[in-house]
């Protein structure tokens, strides 16, 4: 089921979105922010590869409904704010420059100060605390909610999915 | 149409409500067992770690479900806000037969003797309303017997020099210890500390037609995949059902009680699985609905032989509620020390768990079970990075290389951390929900520092490299070792029930569950709320029941 704003989403920017709450603008920064948060390298896939967008993308319809409005206006701030500080918005900053901006973010940096008022009424220190969390419910959860593909967190883990009975020895 | 009336109506069908259940129908008492939830099966839940019970950030598999539960938290500063199943204030066990001991962790501690005299042992506590149970170690002691035979605890006190006098040993032998908990034995007795394998309400041996624990890491916070770990779900509730006395109506939540003109119980009105009202009358009814439920019900009953609740002439219903301020230490070692043996926790001390100098009460402290990948994530020392390239390189590095100490400190009772019910918040029913305020003492967060330091000391002692303590916070705990709020007692004035669980004033209604217990011990409590199912029962079938089966 594609959901009313998904297919608003798709008119407006002539584009479908793979995403059914977020729209395709919103869950390309997700992207990039699951990335930043679980990074990528070469032993294990980052946020984006465990599909953890798919995951904040489903919850938000479901069970993490009540953070929607908070991502919606939280998703557009945070590229925008990027601007005062670093000239231009988040998605066209490079990777290390994301990094040290989410740092600032997560420090409570931009939770005062002139574009707080892009936020609306979510601090963006806690907003940034959360998308952190979902992202890890994402990577390390169960793939039945969409995220933690293959369950790549666990192989990360060197973990069994199913796990083979064990005995420990007696003591 | 109407039910037909029945001996005895039972509200709850988790730890206390299983065992009275069987109890009296196995007797002969025609029971009908009321419980909001349903039957659960692990398969519809599997490895699922966002909804399991242990941490529910999505929500509570167990229940009770976001949809139609809510309860109001009051913090510190008196802010009412309200809260549902998945949060933590909201203080969850579970809603589905079997209650909490399908998923729990399953330790089968029996209290010391301290725990049922803490007044006279360690005296007045400032700001407490700390009091000794009505009943010691030694009336309880063969309850503790038929709970750990017929529900079925593995375990070997001759190990530990703390353990409280027992006549039987435990019916099956002691689990074994996974490498890390090989290390931390090894630890606790290079610090001079005495360590055993815990009691746990699992098979370590095939037991009453079910099998073996097969050492799985998703097990607190889980049903059990082969139905190796014993609940009242797979023991004394399908006894009770067996015995062809006893009606179980699942998905049936029950929303007060009934009383009579001269104040007496005649039954409970309760929603059906259809969500229609209806009424059971019978001759006595036993309150098993946990020690948040348990006080709402009586005091959502109030009439006008009982203006304040039922129960509640004095105000004690919903006071002196306890939980468990867990506390400890966690440490990081050199190698790998996890070999993905479950479930974890395996060993204990009691060595503080009493007689700490300076200290009221203690703690039992243990080994933790084994935090799944997302759990892990909050596993950190203090200012570590919680996401980029440092937060994956310590998932990867550290999760076969931590190990960490915990125990339940014992809180000291005290009046105002209580269950009352909301004037506003109602739940889908339309019933005025629990709502749930107080804090901790000073002398709690004493107890705490202590034992942590002990956590601190033992983890050094096994090896660890980097070690870190957690305390707990001030604010009133309600979770999962919930207790206290209908505490038993002699004199009618400062207490809610009778030694026997019998509500004062009242001689057909009765509580069994962790409502009773006057204080919660320096344990995890189900086992003594599983032995005083037996108590209570014992004593409604003299005062009311037939003539008890003889032995053949
Ligand atoms: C994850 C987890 C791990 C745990 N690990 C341990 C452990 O290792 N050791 C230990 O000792 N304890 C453990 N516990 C705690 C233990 O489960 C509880 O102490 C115990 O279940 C409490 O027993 P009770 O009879 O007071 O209440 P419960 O067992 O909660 O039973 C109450 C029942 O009443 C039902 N109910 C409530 N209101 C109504 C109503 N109005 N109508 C109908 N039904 C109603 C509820 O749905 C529930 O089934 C754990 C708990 C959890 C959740």
């Amino acid at each position: 089921m594609v959901s009313g704003s998904a297919v608003m989403s798709g008119c407006s920017n002539g584009l479908i979105s793979p995403y059914q709450t977020l729209t395709r603008r919103e869950g390309q920064l997700v992207e990039i922010l699951a990335d930043r948060i679980i990074p990528p390298d070469s032993r294990n896939p980052g946020g984006k590869d465990a599909r953890v967008p798919h995951f904040i993308d489903q919850q938000l319809g479901k069970h993490l409904s009540d953070s929607l409005e908070m991502y919606q206006a939280c998703l557009p701030a945070l590229n925008e704010a990027c601007k005062s500080r670093h000239e231009v918005i988040f998605t066209e900053l490079g990777e290390q420059e994301q990094i040290l901006y989410l740092t600032d973010i997560e420090a409570g940096v931009y939770d005062s100060g002139p574009e707080r008022r892009l936020w609306g009424h979510f601090a963006p220190s806690l907003f940034f605390s959360v998308l952190v969390d979902h992202c890890m419910m994402g990577y390390y959860g169960s793939p039945k909610h969409g995220g933690n593909k293959n369950y790549a967190s666990y192989k990360m883990l060197g973990l069994f999915v199913e796990q083979v009975p064990m005995r420990p020895r007696s003591s | 149409m109407a039910n037909e009336h029945v001996d005895v109506v039972i509200v709850g069908a988790g730890a206390g409500g299983g065992v009275v259940a069987k109890e009296l129908s196995a007797a002969g008492l025609s029971v009908v067992l009321f419980e909001r939830g349903d039957w659960v099966n692990y398969s519809d839940h599997r490895d699922d770690e966002l909804t399991s019970q242990r941490g529910f950030p999505l929500k509570p598999f167990f229940g009770p479900d976001m949809q139609r539960y809510r309860r109001v938290a009051v913090d510190r500063d008196g802010t009412e806000r309200i809260v549902y199943p998945n949060e933590w204030a909201y203080g969850n066990i579970a809603a589905c037969v079997g209650s909490g001991t399908v998923a729990y962790g399953a330790m089968a501690w029996r209290f010391m003797q301290e725990d049922f005299t803490m007044k006279s042992t360690y005296g007045e506590v400032e700001g407490s309303s700390l009091a000794d149970w009505p009943i010691g170690y030694q009336d309880l002691e063969p309850y503790y017997e038929k709970a750990e035979w017929e529900i079925g605890v593995s375990g070997d006190d001759s190990k530990n020099p703390f353990a409280p006098p027992r006549k039987k040993p435990h019916p099956m032998p002691a689990f074994g210890h996974n490498r890390e908990a090989r290390i931390l034995e090894a630890g606790a007795r290079k610090a001079g500390f005495h360590p055993f394998s815990i009691p746990m309400l699992r098979n370590s041996e095939p037991y009453q037609g079910r099998g073996q624990c097969i050492h799985v890491r998703n097990c607190v916070g889980f049903a059990c995949r082969v139905n190796a770990k014993n609940g009242t779900h797979n023991t004394v509730i399908p006894t009770a059902l067996a015995t062809g006395n006893c009606d179980l109506r699942v998905n049936c939540k029950v929303a007060k009680i009934l009383t009579n003109s001269k104040g007496r119980v005649t039954g409970v009105s309760y929603f059906d699985e259809h969500d229609q009202l209806r009424e059971q009358t019978a001759d006595i009814v036993v309150l098993a609905a946990s020690a948040t439920e348990t006080p709402r019900l009586l005091l959502n009953s109030a009439s006008t032989h009982h203006p304040n609740g039922i129960g509640n002439k004095y105000d004690w219903v919903g006071r002196n509620l306890q939980d468990h301020a867990y506390t400890g230490a966690d440490g990081l070692f050199a190698e790998d020390i996890y070999d993905d043996v479950g479930p974890g926790a395996s060993v204990a001390i009691c060595d503080f768990a009493h007689n700490n100098p300076g200290i009221v009460g203690g703690a039992m402290l243990a080994n933790d079970f084994i935090p799944l990948p997302y759990a892990f994530t909050k596993v950190r020392p203090p200012g570590s990075a919680r996401w980029g390239r440092d937060h994956k390189e310590f998932q990867r590095r550290n999760f076969h290389r931590r190990a960490s100490i915990r125990g339940p400190i014992q809180e000291m009772p005290n009046f105002e951390s209580r269950v009352q019910v909301s004037d506003e918040v109602r739940d889908h029913w339309g019933i005025p929900v629990v709502k749930l305020s107080g804090y901790r003492l000073d002398q709690d967060m004493e107890a705490a520092k202590f034992i942590a330091d002990k956590a601190a000391q033992w983890l050094e002692a096994a090896g660890a490299v980097d070690i870190w303590k957690s305390l707990p916070g001030l604010g009133v705990g309600a979770s999962q070792h919930q207790a206290g709020t209908c505490r038993m007692g002699d004199d009618p004035q400062s207490s809610v029930t009778n030694k026997y669980g019998q509500v004062h004033g009242i001689d057909n209604l009765y509580i069994a569950d962790g409502s009773l217990h006057v204080t919660n011990g320096a344990f995890n409590p189900v086992l003594t709320i599983m032995a005083l199912g037996y108590w209570v029962s014992e004593h409604i079938l003299k005062e009311h029941g037939p003539p008890l089966p003889r032995e053949v």
